[in-house]
């Protein structure tokens, strides 16, 4: 059995997530489906990120989760729960465009209609309340735009442009998703930005 | 320092990321330096427009979720460090041998849906059957399997109940299941034994890696029709969740006739105002999408500009102004589109190309 650990604050959503993680480990399917649903928002949107596909990231983002709860054991206490599963969801997009690579074979970006939004409501703030339509078509062009660079930027690039400037991490959470150092990140963020833009000016090589 | 110098530390900047001394001369520059200021205010905003990219909507992960967690399951069982790995040969006989009984006496019950009533009375029975009672961990499991089959049946969710009945989507309930059935029900109803302590069987494992063959085999097309489109082949290629490739393969067939529709979208044409003359929407008719992208982005490229395909239909293309109108040119098919006002300050002019199959 696993000890509970003796920090969290009883009732809080973190002793809350600490208690269904306990439970999950201990093969509660019920437990563990809470867990899902709290973070299959969070894993998805970063594999179809990545990956610039719903249904490449529909897959990976299931085997995220099929993993966590084969070896919820090897999960330490000490670190997130979302970190955790976000390293994993990181390391299924790489070997996913591997096997793709192997196979010669793109992953199409199907991002005309696929990335739809909840219900047409955006989820994340609003850039202005209720633009024209030319601006609306014009942000949509962008937008577009930016998923279609986006594929384009290397891996390392994409991965912390998806961490950092989409799902909004902080810099320490990056450094524990991807195992590296504070300083490795702000450079490799720098770096990234750079890219992206380079690539969306197309003035700079 | 030079400005070049100070251009490296904006990322840092804008995250909050910099020493107070850093952050104050960096300012302090700033105050002065149009050309920074310029580089500052462009990065600003393509981080708006990636801090503002709407959240895409999650599908319903869990079904198949648990549809790979139980049909693994079987497979699994030695390896699985968690309590069900409990060695009782006696029980684990005695399950097998009632769950032989359930194999036997399945083909009778026809692929219709009252199938169900029936398999679910009879895998009653099997959970039963053997003494739960004595493993206090697999009997929690079982026992949550059969809270969670009741609670199905009264809330008519399906998640677990698809893992464990041979249950189709409605429009999928015509389809022949006869071939894949036997195998199916083996893994179904072995990750039923969930509950019950692992099966030692030797039997048992082979007809396991039967059904893994089974499920891994090409040929068996059968088999792929009767999977859900939106499940991605998530369920049935168990063993080959290890190694990814068969249920990508089987995900890329399966999504492609499910994705086939959206991808022909409306696009709207919308009339741009000549105050944003670096934005053309354009459309090309064509008889064959591959052939005109690959076209449109030769040319492009010949140009010195670049294109990107977002997909079969579109294209985002950025020239040079001098080019434009060759462009339209070639690849418009409204010859009304005119090129726009050559921008002094302007480097590009962006186009969206949308292609059009042409009758």
């Amino acid at each position: 059995m696993h000890e509970q650990p003796v920090s969290y604050v009883a009732g809080s959503a973190d002793a809350r997530e600490a208690a269904l993680i306990t439970q999950a480990q201990g093969g509660d399917l019920a437990a563990f489906d809470q867990l899902v649903l709290q973070h299959q928002q969070a894993v998805f949107a970063v594999a179809v990120r990545m990956l610039g596909d719903r249904d490449e990231a529909q897959d990976v983002a299931q085997d995220v989760f099929v993993r966590a709860y084969r070896g919820f054991n090897a999960f330490r206490r000490d670190a997130k729960l979302s970190t955790w599963l976000i390293s994993i969801t990181m390391n299924l997009c790489r070997n996913r465009r591997r096997w793709w690579a192997r196979r010669k074979r793109v992953i199409v970006a199907s991002l005309d209609d696929p990335l739809e939004t909840q219900e047409g409501t955006l989820a994340h703030e609003t850039p202005d309340p209720g633009p024209t339509p030319a601006r609306a078509a014009e942000q949509h062009e962008q937008r577009q735009q930016l998923m279609a660079v986006l594929q384009l930027l290397p891996e390392t690039d994409r991965t912390v442009i998806v961490l950092r400037d989409i799902q909004g991490y902080a810099y320490e959470e990056i450094a524990q998703i991807l195992g590296c150092r504070l300083g490795t990140v702000k450079s490799r963020i720098n770096r990234a930005r750079l890219q992206l833009r380079a690539l969306l000016d197309g003035t700079r090589s | 320092m030079t400005c070049t110098d100070y251009t490296r530390w904006l990322s840092a900047y804008v995250d909050e990321q910099l020493k107070p001394a850093q952050r104050a001369q960096l300012e302090e520059h700033l105050h002065t330096c149009p050309t920074c200021q310029a580089e500052l205010a462009s990065l600003r905003q393509m981080l708006q427009s990636l801090r503002t990219m709407e959240a895409p909507a999650v599908p319903d992960l869990l079904p198949n979720i648990h549809r790979r967690l139980t049909s693994q399951n079987l497979a699994q069982r030695f390896l699985a460090p968690w309590p069900a790995s409990l060695p009782l040969h006696g029980l684990a006989l005695a399950a097998t041998a009632a769950v032989v009984l359930i194999i036997v006496g399945l083909p009778r019950a026809s692929h219709h849906s009252s199938l169900e009533p029936t398999m679910q009375v009879t895998l009653d029975k099997v959970v039963s059957s053997s003494d739960l009672e004595a493993m206090p961990q697999s009997s929690t499991n079982g026992r949550l399997l059969l809270q969670k089959r009741e609670d199905e049946r009264a809330t008519g969710t399906e998640s677990l109940k698809s893992a464990m009945v041979p249950t189709t989507p409605p429009q999928e309930e015509q389809r022949q299941y006869a071939g894949s059935y036997q195998g199916d029900e083996m893994t179904r109803l072995g990750a039923l034994s969930e509950g019950m302590p692992r099966v030692a069987d030797d039997q048992k494992e082979r007809s396991v890696d039967a059904d893994a063959d089974f499920f891994e085999t090409p040929s068996s097309n059968e088999r792929r029709e009767t999977v859900p489109s939106g499940s991605a082949g998530g369920g049935f290629a168990a063993r080959a969740t290890v190694d990814a490739s068969v249920t990508v393969e089987e995900a890329k067939q399966e999504a492609t006739p499910a994705n086939a529709e959206p991808i022909a979208p409306e696009k709207k044409k919308v009339e741009l105002p000549q105050a944003v003359p670096t934005l053309l929407q354009a459309q090309w008719k064509t008889s064959n999408l591959e052939q005109a992208s690959a076209q449109v982005s030769e040319w492009v490229s010949a140009q010195g500009g670049f294109a990107i395909a977002t997909n079969e239909h579109h294209l985002s293309v950025k020239l040079p102004p001098a080019q434009v109108h060759a462009f339209l040119q070639q690849f418009s098919s409204d010859p009304s589109l005119q090129a726009p006002p050559a921008s002094p300050q302007a480097l590009w002019v962006t186009i969206s190309l949308e292609l059009v199959l042409s009758q």
